[in-house]
């Protein structure tokens, strides 16, 4: 139960960025169950931070960055929960692979051979249309880094489409 | 067009596609302030009390979701797509137990909950509260005009509401304007309120049946008398925007999709797209039960088996079916307690026939019904029989102010004594339920006074719920 303080500034926050955070965290650990269980324990490390800030875009890059950390920190522990777990990500759809456009398929895929830290930049930037700086705080990086960071994920997007011989993309640049 | 922007743009429909393949948690938002709730500012608590919270919420969050597949049913009839915003909602002192009349009541979480009101005498005025916090503070989110129309229980105004997740729920009042139905849609958790339009006139029952927020079906044109009765069966794919008939059967007639017009055509229930439940009540058998796989475009009717040991002639008032996880469904049939004809006058007891409840079981989602349990409360005009099935295992059966349960599937029962008496009881979870209960007054009128109350475990001990009293 939230007190009657906090309650005016973190319910907004909560219901604005609970499901984006969810989302960031399913795509990035590819598990559900999993996701839930970050996205609570990232709200409840925030929120108990005497200096989290109130301010929403603030407030979202700390959220995400303690996000992605909890998501690194999952990983580095799988081997030692993969026999314990229940949940795994459904098997993509035969109908819904049809029906999927055949480079973006490839694309899909090309995104799956990035680093880590290029997945999560690409996906910050591109699919939260989040800012360079932005980004920064979320991934504790300085700008010009993200900025090199995102531009070789891209590149090697650009690599992985063409040894699928499907490069028609950005080749003009 | 940039490498950046056409690539942001496809790496958009990507990322979206994958997302898709996994499922949208119900209410996480309710789960994570109830998660923030616990937790305090300041030091960091040691590990294993977190680790335990986790589990705790997470158990917390597979009951919910396994409680919520519940199919959702109610009645009405609207005109008119007018979206209404809700107040700003605000921490506002409630009153004591209030004279307001609780017409309908829902919880998607221990938390997260609204209840309906109507003025104590019945003027008319109807108002949706919202709690995010148990019950302790209350904000308005809808207000209408309604009708005096009592609903089954006999007790208070027929109102139904049910909510599919957190942010998706629709509020019907079967008889709110010229006698017509209103049915109300929220997509934002009750923020805004949109009034829906509705095909036909609704059956009496539950006729209305909500799966998701997108796909629900409709039994309309009935048109009961002399124990049979029409239908028309309506599909809608949009939340309610657009009605199509997908099944009919004429007055006196059988149809080719298995429908036929023997019985009053009462509820309608869907445990998924596919698999669905019709029923009827007839005058003088057995009630009937139709099923369908394929959306409600075909039907097959399925016979029960007569309950051992009772005199069956009629009388027996089928309540919606209750799909449960894992592929079953379960049947509460009200049978009065009618002596077998002896060849001499029989007299009627003054508080009428007592009647029991019977809960009929099939494993193949209703394609076979097992010889009915009987249910272990007698009701009477003292109260109506209540009932509640959260699964295969855990029901709550209740009669005047004594409430059975059972965790083991009606096999060992408990049972309380609550402060009032019996008008509706829910359980979220196999501890967390809440009921309503109420001070009779003459039969065929209002109950003088209803009260809500919360348990958290399993119905053994409740708390009254304060609320404001209707506006």
């Amino acid at each position: 139960m939230l007190d009657t303080e906090r309650r005016p500034w973190t319910e907004p926050l909560i219901e604005a960025l609970a499901r984006p955070a969810y989302r960031l965290a399913v795509y990035m650990s590819r598990d559900p169950t999993l996701a839930q269980d970050i996205v609570q324990e990232a709200f409840v490390r925030v929120l108990e931070s005497p200096n989290t800030p109130r301010d929403p875009k603030a407030f979202r890059a700390y959220l995400y960055r303690v996000v992605l950390n909890l998501v690194r920190d999952q990983h580095r522990r799988q081997s030692r929960w993969a026999a314990l777990r229940i949940f795994s990500a459904p098997p993509s759809d035969p109908a819904d692979e049809v029906q999927h456009h055949h480079r973006d398929a490839a694309l899909a895929r090309a995104m799956r051979r990035l680093d880590r830290a290029q997945r999560e930049a690409v996906y910050l930037r591109f699919f939260e249309d989040a800012s360079y700086e932005e980004i920064g705080r979320m991934l504790s990086r300085r700008e010009a880094s993200v900025r090199v960071l995102v531009h070789r994920a891209l590149a090697k997007l650009r690599e992985s489409l063409g040894q699928d011989g499907l490069l028609s993309l950005g080749e003009e640049a | 067009m940039s490498l950046e922007e056409e690539l942001g743009s496809r790496l958009r429909e990507v990322i979206r596609a994958e997302q898709r393949a996994f499922p949208e948690p119900v209410d996480l938002e309710g789960r994570l302030i109830r998660a923030v709730g616990r937790a305090r500012p300041g030091p960091r608590r040691p590990g294993i009390a977190r680790e335990l919270t986790l589990a705790a919420a997470l158990l917390l969050f597979v009951a919910v979701v396994g409680g919520g597949v519940t199919a959702i049913h109610w009645l009405s009839q609207a005109r008119g797509t007018a979206t209404t915003k809700s107040p700003a909602p605000t921490a506002s002192p409630s009153t004591g137990g209030g004279a307001s009349l609780i017409s309908a009541v829902t919880f998607v979480s221990s938390e997260r909950g609204w209840v309906v009101l109507a003025s104590p005498a019945d003027s008319g005025a109807r108002q949706l509260l919202m709690t995010v916090d148990q019950g302790r503070h209350w904000s308005s989110q809808l207000t209408w005009t309604g009708n005096s129309s009592m609903s089954r229980n006999g007790k208070v105004p027929a109102v139904l509401m049910t909510f599919v997740d957190a942010a998706h729920g629709f509020v019907l009042d079967p008889n709110a304007s010229a006698g017509r139905a209103v049915l109300f849609r929220t997509a934002d958790g009750g923020s805004t309120w949109q009034r829906l339009a509705l095909p036909g006139a609704l059956a009496p029952g539950s006729p209305l049946a909500f799966v998701d927020p997108e796909n629900g079906w409709l039994l309309a044109d009935v048109n009961a008398a002399m124990g049979q009765s029409a239908a028309t069966i309506y599909r809608t794919r949009d939340g309610g925007d657009h009605w199509t008939a997908i099944a009919h059967v004429d007055y006196g007639a059988t149809a080719a999709n298995g429908l036929s017009s023997a019985g009053d055509k009462d509820s309608l229930v869907f445990a998924s797209t596919s698999t669905g439940w019709l029923t009827a009540f007839t005058m003088n058998g057995a009630p009937l039960v139709w099923s369908t796989n394929d959306g409600g475009v075909s039907w097959t009717q399925r016979p029960l088996p007569a309950p051992a040991g009772i005199n069956v002639g009629g009388n027996e008032t089928p309540l919606a079916p209750v799909p449960v996880p894992g592929g079953s469904v379960l049947l509460p049939v009200q049978i009065n307690l009618i002596p077998a004809p002896n060849g001499q006058p029989q007299t009627v007891p003054s508080g009428g026939y007592p009647s029991a409840l019977y809960l009929y079981s099939s494993a193949g989602a209703g394609q076979a019904w097992s010889p009915p349990l009987r249910l272990p409360a007698s009701g009477s005009d003292a109260g109506p029989l209540v009932l509640k099935v959260l699964d295969r295992m855990h029901w709550w059966v209740g009669s005047g102010t004594q409430l059975w349960s059972t965790a083991d599937g009606g096999a060992t029962w408990s049972t309380s004594t609550l402060p009032g008496v019996l008008a509706s009881i829910d359980f979220t979870t196999a501890s967390t339920g809440l009921a309503v209960t109420v001070v009779p007054s003459a039969p065929g009128t209002f109950a003088k006074q209803t009260t809500l109350l919360t348990s958290s475990d399993g119905g053994a001990h409740w708390q009254t719920v304060s609320l404001p009293s209707a506006a």
